[in-house]
């Protein structure tokens, strides 16, 4: 493995995790998606091109592209009954979180409701961390399209969520 | 810049982004109702998510065996076009020998080119194995290389009274040397590396 690609991976395991994460219901299938990315990206490092956008967003391109790939797989395979939960499950949150936790709960049933696009901008928004920029440069829209997209999201989750 | 989207709807989500920015950095995000935030801390819930502990090393030697399986990658594709010229000549020694013998201007020996024939095809049939099989690799250099290499220093003379012979001598052969020094190439690598 080049030198670089392994401080690369070191540095931003975080990010595609959570991205990932955020993305399919299953941690142990979070795990095997965040692994193929990193071995997709492995394979595809001669071609990155710092000048078309940052490696942390570059990699969470290849991990989106993973992602959508697993969703069609799981389509054609017919077993897309626990769609609706294809979002962070979180773990055990500390007390403090308990309220967003709750929420979350709530949310987790609505993001089925988004398209795959608001959701690929929820999870790079929300769970990878990626500024409004990064998230543009990932989708391959505008700053001002993948700001759009999130408000749009976020916007429609607050319609269909219970939480007054 | 707006790009076409309603100016309104354009500033409502500048300033989302700006609360999503703040309520991530724990600070207050003025102007944004109690839902949307606590639509935000919900969602943002997902960015406290931790690897697993064994996540990092179960990615590092996933990218290991992959970096090891694209290293040893040319000498596979070398070991399938050796193949791929054994595998030739096993054909035309079964269906072409007629024609083999009286462009080399030999008695044809139907016998003798039915028995090379099917070595050859059992010959390319083991480098291919090592072509598409990392741990086989070995095998096939040790069976393919030097009959690649033998068959180039035989049959080069061939060039000139029969061409497409001698052209798929001087192939085994190139792909032979390729074969073996790709392997070593590799092989060194592995070493380098497992030392390290």
């Amino acid at each position: 493995m080049p030198q670089d690609f392994e401080e690369i991976y070191a540095v931003h395991l975080e990010h595609v995790w959570r991205f990932v994460r955020a993305r399919v219901p299953g941690q142990a299938d979070a795990e095997d998606l965040t692994s193929e990315s990193f071995v997709r990206a492995l394979g595809a490092w001669r071609g990155y091109d710092s000048r078309r956008g940052s490696v942390r967003a570059w990699l969470l391109g290849i991990a989106r592209h993973v992602v959508a790939d697993w969703w069609r797989r799981r389509a054609a395979e017919g077993r897309l009954e626990d769609a609706s939960d294809a979002v962070v499950s979180g773990g055990p949150e500390p007390e403090a979180e308990a309220l967003a936790a709750l929420t979350m709960q709530e949310v987790r049933g609505h993001l089925a409701d988004l398209t795959d696009r608001e959701r690929d901008a929820v999870a790079l928004r929300f769970g990878a961390g990626l500024k409004a920029a990064e998230v543009g440069a990932a989708l391959g829209v505008s700053e001002t399209a993948a700001r759009m997209l999130v408000y749009r999201a976020v916007a429609r989750l607050r319609s269909l969520v219970n939480h007054d | 810049m707006t790009e076409g989207f309603d100016s309104r709807e354009a500033a409502a989500a500048l300033q989302l982004d700006r609360a999503i920015e703040s309520v991530a950095s724990g600070d207050e995000a003025p102007g944004v109702d109690a839902k949307t935030l606590a639509l935000i801390q919900a969602l943002l819930v997902s960015r406290r998510t931790d690897p697993p502990p064994a996540l990092r090393e179960r990615v590092k030697a996933a990218l290991r065996e992959a970096a090891y399986e694209r290293v040893w990658l040319p000498a596979r594709l070398a070991a399938a076009l050796l193949a791929l010229a054994f595998v030739g000549q096993g054909v035309g020694s079964l269906l072409f020998g007629r024609w083999v013998a009286g462009n080399l201007h030999i008695a044809f020996e139907p016998h003798l080119l039915f028995e090379s024939g099917v070595a050859l095809l059992a010959l390319g049939g083991v480098v291919m194995a090592g072509a598409l099989t990392r741990r086989l690799v070995g095998v096939a250099l040790a069976a393919g290389a030097p009959v690649g290499l033998a068959f180039a220093a035989h049959g080069l003379p061939e060039l000139a009274e029969f061409p497409a012979g001698g052209a798929l001598h001087l192939s085994q052969g190139v792909a032979a040397l390729a074969f073996a020094v790709l392997w070593l190439r590799a092989r060194r690598y592995v070493s380098k590396r497992a030392s390290k």
